[in-house]
């Protein structure tokens, strides 16, 4: 079971956004996308997401490419879990995570009690059930991402988009917000997160895949692939890798006072 | 545990409210110039089902069901409605700011509403002059609301300006050229907005358009829902946003120009009411959209009963429903609490 993208391409009028993009996302993988602003992250995401469909190449779940597959089919299978954000209208969190349980309802339904339950599972997962009759917007910014998240789950898709999920939350926050997302691909989810955050990928994913202007530069377990030249190529950083953990992993640093 | 009590409490609050409805109805048949006592409305209504030995006059009869009744139930029809489409409007904007007057759907109609008091004079061809018109301001609304820059509820509360005043200058042309002796008297009559002079036939004319159109909206509640969290959230929830953006608008058009129709311009419900309740329920529509409607058919007709009774000439109703709905917002504005 997996996710492929096949030679992708993506032009927005003359300009190429995407050029021939190849990679495969596996379930019990945690997959993160890298790569500076405004190089294509956002597009990729969103034509695996089928918000985009004008794309040439190939996207398929499981052999079968996501243009063929019904809104609500793919929504079963697929979820996204998008940036923080301040919703127009206030709900609670329960509310908030049952309106992923709508995939999987025929049109003109509503969720009942089955799909309430599915919520409350998801909630629970996440270790969010007290704060179930709590507003969303009363919340702290990781329980509103990790509510997000239990939205997807509720939604019951395996395949997780995320879009840099981890960017709007406090230290602490955002290795919780982590930690939850590496126990979902333990229990066999396909997650795929764009990051700015080397770190999260050295210590969290499970693979990454870096695109410079438009194009994927490197593909692999993010200890054999992210280096010190992969950083200069991607950020014009420069960069030391120190390790960590007893040397099981490594991070990356900024060096100082060098151009 | 204390879901299920917040629940009920909802549930409770909007069973409560249809509860103070029927007691406001039946109250509301009594009040006017030839009063009736609550135990002579009662029996009049009772004989219609049960055999009850008539102990009130036949006049009051006469009067409760040709006179009161219509105009009543209309009442509630018409509250019921314009709050049902601000509430449904908003959602799908993602506005708080949409109503059926913010988004000139009510100017739009009444232009359509009174080119065809001037050309045809009839019931139908007003009703469906509303309708097209009321559509075409709420599609000309929302497309040069999505051109504009920067803040997307100014630019729809802009764009809404924009084309009520367009189509209100049109109906200031259309005053200009009817004829002062029969159109305009009538024209104005029905801009500020009536219930007087309600018949049956009115009932039965706005009462299937406004169940066409409400039925729709309660059954996609929870994909409006989806909607409020955004046009691709909802999008990657597998609901299909276009057909129910669409759906949802028509449907709110038509209950409003339904209204506009036979009841003129009574502005300022669809979106006090909305606001109302999402202050006692939450913004969830599966209880939002309840509350509106029992909570509009209320409002207006308490509304209505002012304005037959308070003063020995009838008061029109879009004047009233301004005086105590624009304080009433401004109310709501600057009070901090919240309800999820």
């Amino acid at each position: 079971m997996s996710l492929e993208v096949m030679e992708l391409s993506y032009r927005y009028g003359e300009r190429k956004i995407l050029e021939n993009i190849s990679f495969e996302l596996q379930f019990g993988q945690f997959t993160c996308l890298i790569g500076p602003n405004g190089v294509g992250k956002t597009t990729l995401m969103r034509c695996i997401l089928r918000l985009l469909t004008d794309y040439e190449g190939k996207i398929c779940i499981d052999g079968k490419s996501i243009k063929d597959i019904s809104a609500k089919q793919l929504a079963q299978q697929m979820a996204y879990i998008p940036q923080l954000h301040t919703p127009m209208f206030n709900s609670s969190v329960l509310d908030m995570t049952i309106m992923g349980t709508i995939a999987s309802l025929p049109n003109f339904s509503s969720p009942k009690e089955k799909q309430r339950k599915i919520a409350l599972q998801a909630l629970e997962k996440m270790g969010l059930l007290h704060l179930k009759d709590r507003g969303f917007m009363q919340t702290s910014g990781g329980e509103r991402q990790l509510t997000l998240i239990a939205r997807a789950l509720a939604q019951q898709a395996k395949i997780l988009i995320m879009d840099e999920a981890t960017a709007n939350l406090d230290f602490g926050n955002r290795f919780r917000v982590l930690e939850q997302v590496k126990q979902l691909t333990k229990e066999g989810y396909c997650i795929f997160m764009t990051t700015h955050h080397i770190d999260e990928v050295l210590l969290f994913a499970d693979k990454v895949v870096a695109l410079q202007e438009g194009k994927k530069i490197a593909d692999g377990r993010p200890r054999e692939v992210v280096d010190e030249a992969l950083m200069r190529r991607l950020y014009q950083a420069e960069v030391e890798m120190v390790g960590a953990h007893d040397g099981q992993t490594q991070i990356c640093i900024p060096k100082r006072g060098e151009k | 545990m204390t879901r299920k009590l917040k629940e009920n409490r909802k549930v409770f609050l909007i069973f409560l409210l249809l509860a103070v409805l029927v007691a406001a109805f039946i109250v509301s048949l009594g009040l006017g110039r030839y009063p009736i006592r609550i135990k002579e409305i009662l029996g009049i209504l009772g004989s219609k089902f049960f055999s009850v030995e008539p102990f009130w006059d036949s006049s009051a009869e006469d009067i409760l069901f040709r006179v009161r009744l219509p105009r009543i139930v209309l009442a509630c029809l018409v509250g019921a409605s314009l709050a049902v489409a601000g509430a449904s409007y908003q959602g799908i904007f993602q506005n708080p700011m949409a109503s059926p007057d913010i988004l000139g759907t009510s100017a739009g109609a009444s232009f359509g509403a009174a080119l065809a008091i001037m050309f045809f004079a009839q019931r139908g061809a007003i009703a469906l002059g509303a309708f097209v018109s009321g559509m075409i301001s709420v599609a000309f609304v929302f497309l040069v609301s999505r051109k504009t820059k920067g803040n997307r509820i100014l630019g729809l509360v802009l764009s809404g300006i924009m084309v009520s005043s367009l189509f209100t200058a049109g109906v200031s042309y259309l005053k200009l050229v009817a004829d002062p002796a029969d159109q305009l008297p009538s024209i104005t009559y029905w801009l500020m907005g009536s219930l007087a002079s309600t018949s049956l036939n009115d009932l039965k004319f706005a009462l299937l358009p406004m169940l066409i159109g409400i039925v729709p909206l309660f059954l996609l509640r929870w994909q409006i829902n989806a909607l409020t969290m955004g046009e691709e959230e909802a999008r990657t929830m597998g609901v299909n946003t276009k057909a129910v953006r669409v759906t949802v608008i028509l449907c709110a058009t038509l209950v409003t120009a339904a209204s506009v129709s036979v009841s003129g311009v009574i502005g300022w419900v669809g979106l006090v009411i909305p606001h109302l309740c999402r202050r006692m329920v939450g913004n969830n529509y599966q209880y939002l959209l309840p509350a509106s409607l029992v909570t509009g058919a209320l409002f207006l007709l308490c509304v209505d009963n002012i304005s037959r009774n308070a003063l020995s000439t009838e008061i029109p109703i879009g004047i009233l429903t301004a005086v105590i709905g624009a304080p009433f917002f401004m109310y709501l504005l600057t009070r901090k609490e919240e309800q999820y």
